[in-house]
């Protein structure tokens, strides 16, 4: 059974970094959360808050209404998958799959059942009477995997799964792991410093900031609809444009360093606007007149860092691009794609109120 | 042209070292061994005792007679400091591979102590605050104890304090392991082989040890080493050289089979080895 996870005003102090802040979030049943942050933003102790690790110092963890503060991991039914994987050395490929079945005493051929049914969903079939030491990164990221489902955790917390792995294989496992979440049908709380990861795998997802709630919402929302510029730039980094908006027929039009914006979602006054590289095009003809500053080749694109007036933007370009710093170009912005900041940044880091609503 | 020189030079180092080894340890054991079991005019050397020792079939059996009961007792003294060992030894290594802090460190210092200080000086010690003690051959243990017990928490400290042992201890508490079954599936398998490690440190040091024990023990206490002592003194030497022998007997085998345990391989798989 999956349950639904609140997190109320939890706080835990915990050194000089790594504490948390009047943390509030719920996770529904069933649904995958990311979790995200820079390192040192109290993702890691939150999780060990969830997993029982860690006991916080103020503010209640429920499971479905019932309160587990005082309830010790190993009777929580929370699995874990640790970063490092921490599979038991002595044990086989089996005996790790089956260890939450064993302590639970669960009959042996429901465990043998079991067992066969994750090594077939995980591709471990060949490999169950192996040790952790005989087998590779991401067969052994697929144990600690599950290990932690094994029991049917009402709960399943997976510590940066994929940042031990090499690029090409993260990518596959990634797959493998999205998969497994499915067919479980569990709460998934996953944390996770790449942005990247946090959007394309979670249902929702929570950027923490220095042990508080930066924003918690569906990853479009944090992608498109950032609160903050922390938040903004936190998934993608743009150029921060301070403009003053008004009103214009059914519009509203702001004036900027890149050219005369006519913004959809935004209402007159002062706006700040981020705009990322996405939202800009290199135009041959016409756009707003810019001056390179410096040019770099990444293999499938160019990236072109451009000055205009006192802004300074990204636009990436083709490839087989042939220009120099100090060429001019013009770029052409759609104002669909500029992120647009709320004006009530004042009230921002609290973050709680506007993320239930977002 | 400089490879080939530099190696030749290491080669030369690493023969003049195994030279150093073998003159040092090797040979004196060896010419101790042979003396042992070969006629002692063989050896160049003549002896008072040979016509006792005559009596008997070998020096062995004249060594057991003088002094069976000193090796039955230092068998059962190392036994008993192993066990000792790990009654005290285990929980405090698997304390202080756990706790970091000031008390841990000031407990850590503590129980190496010993090692920096002489053997005469912690025999007095013990003498001094424990007088009555010293009949029954407690002080005796207890000197025992206070030189087995740093290598013994050492080395099942080594194998609890590995990087991870506190998270997978971890990991087995979240799958639902409470804390005997955590302690029995995975911090005991996983410590295995530093625990039988420990244990056989502790018995070699307890075998071994003279300083302490010659100081503490009584004439119904008094442990093997001591009556090599005796031999080395008092006999001639073919009897040293047989005692001598039967006290490697036991002690070689036992380091060879430390030397087995402590390779990474086995304390690494923990059960696997």
């Amino acid at each position: 059974m999956s349950a639904r996870v609140e997190v109320r005003n939890l706080g835990l102090a915990y050194g000089v970094r790594s504490a948390l802040r009047d943390v509030s979030l719920t996770l529904e049943p069933g649904t995958t959360t990311t979790l995200v942050g820079a390192s040192g933003s109290g993702k890691t102790s939150l999780l060990r808050c969830l997993a029982g690790l860690l006991r916080p110092a103020t503010g209640r963890i429920l499971f479905d209404g019932r309160d587990v503060g005082s309830i010790p991991a190993e009777r929580r039914g929370v699995g874990v998958v640790f970063q490092s994987y921490a599979l038991f050395p002595h044990l086989t490929v089996a005996d790790n799959l089956a260890f939450g079945l064993d302590v639970r005493k669960i009959e042996r051929t429901a465990r043998a059942r079991r067992v066969a049914e994750l090594a077939e969903e995980l591709g471990l079939e060949g490999l169950l009477q192996r040790r952790p030491g005989e087998i590779s990164g991401g067969e052994r990221q697929r144990v600690a995997l599950g290990r932690a489902l094994a029991y049917r955790p009402v709960l399943l917390l997976l510590d940066e799964p994929l940042a031990a792995l090499d690029p090409n294989l993260a990518d596959s496992v990634r797959e493998a792991l999205a998969r497994a979440i499915d067919a479980e049908r569990t709460t998934v709380l996953l944390v996770t410093h790449d942005r990247a990861d946090a959007l394309r795998l979670g249902d929702r997802v929570v950027l923490l900031r220095e042990g508080r709630v930066e924003q918690h919402g569906s990853p479009r929302d944090l992608y498109r609809e950032p609160n903050t510029e922390y938040a903004a730039n936190f998934f993608g980094s743009g150029a921060l444009l301070e403009v003053e908006a008004r009103a214009e027929g059914s519009g509203v039009v702001a004036e900027t360093p890149l050219g005369r914006l006519v913004l959809p979602r935004a209402r007159p006054g002062r706006l700040r606007l981020v705009v990322r590289p996405e939202a800009l095009a290199l135009c041959p003809a016409g756009g707003t007149p810019v001056s390179i500053r410096g040019v770099s080749y990444e293999g499938d694109r160019t990236r072109i860092l451009f000055a205009a007036g006192e802004t300074e933007a990204v636009v990436y370009g083709p490839a087989d691009l042939e220009v120099k710093t100090g060429d001019r170009l013009g770029v052409l912005v759609d104002p669909r794609l500029v992120v647009v900041l709320p004006e009530a940044l004042a009230s921002d880091s609290a973050g709680l109120v506007r993320s239930q609503s977002a | 042209m400089r490879v080939p020189s530099s190696g030749r030079l290491r080669f030369a180092v690493a023969a003049g070292l195994l030279v150093v080894l073998l003159a040092v340890v090797a040979a004196p054991l060896a010419v101790v061994v042979a003396g042992s079991v070969l006629d002692p005019r063989f050896l160049g050397l003549t002896s008072e005792s040979w016509e006792t020792g005559s009596r008997h079939a070998t020096w062995f059996s004249y060594v057991l007679s003088l002094y069976g009961r000193h090796l039955a007792r230092s068998a059962v003294l190392a036994l008993l400091v192993v066990a000792l060992a790990f009654v005290v030894g285990a929980p405090a290594a698997y304390g202080l591979s756990r706790r970091k802090d000031a008390f841990a460190r000031a407990m850590a210092v503590l129980l190496d102590a010993p090692l920096a200080v002489p053997g005469l000086a912690m025999a007095i010690g013990l003498l001094l605050a424990y007088p009555r003690a010293r009949s029954s051959g407690a002080t005796l243990a207890a000197g025992h104890l206070l030189y087995a017990l740093p290598f013994f928490v050492r080395a099942a400290g080594n194998a609890l304090s590995g990087a991870d042992a506190a998270e997978l201890e971890e990991a087995a508490a979240v799958s639902g392991a409470g804390r005997w079954q955590r302690f029995r599936r995975v911090v005991l398998p996983l410590a295995r082989p530093g625990l039988l490690a420990g244990a056989l440190m502790a018995f070699t040091i307890s075998w071994g040890e003279f300083n302490v024990s010659f100081l503490l023990a009584t004439p119904t206490t008094s442990t093997f080493p001591s009556a090599l002592y005796l031999t080395y003194t008092t006999n001639s030497f073919p009897v040293a050289a047989a005692a001598t022998t039967l006290f490697l007997a036991a002690a070689v085998p036992a380091l060879a089979l430390l030397q087995s345990i402590a390779s990474p391989e086995a304390a690494r798989f923990g059960e696997a080895a």
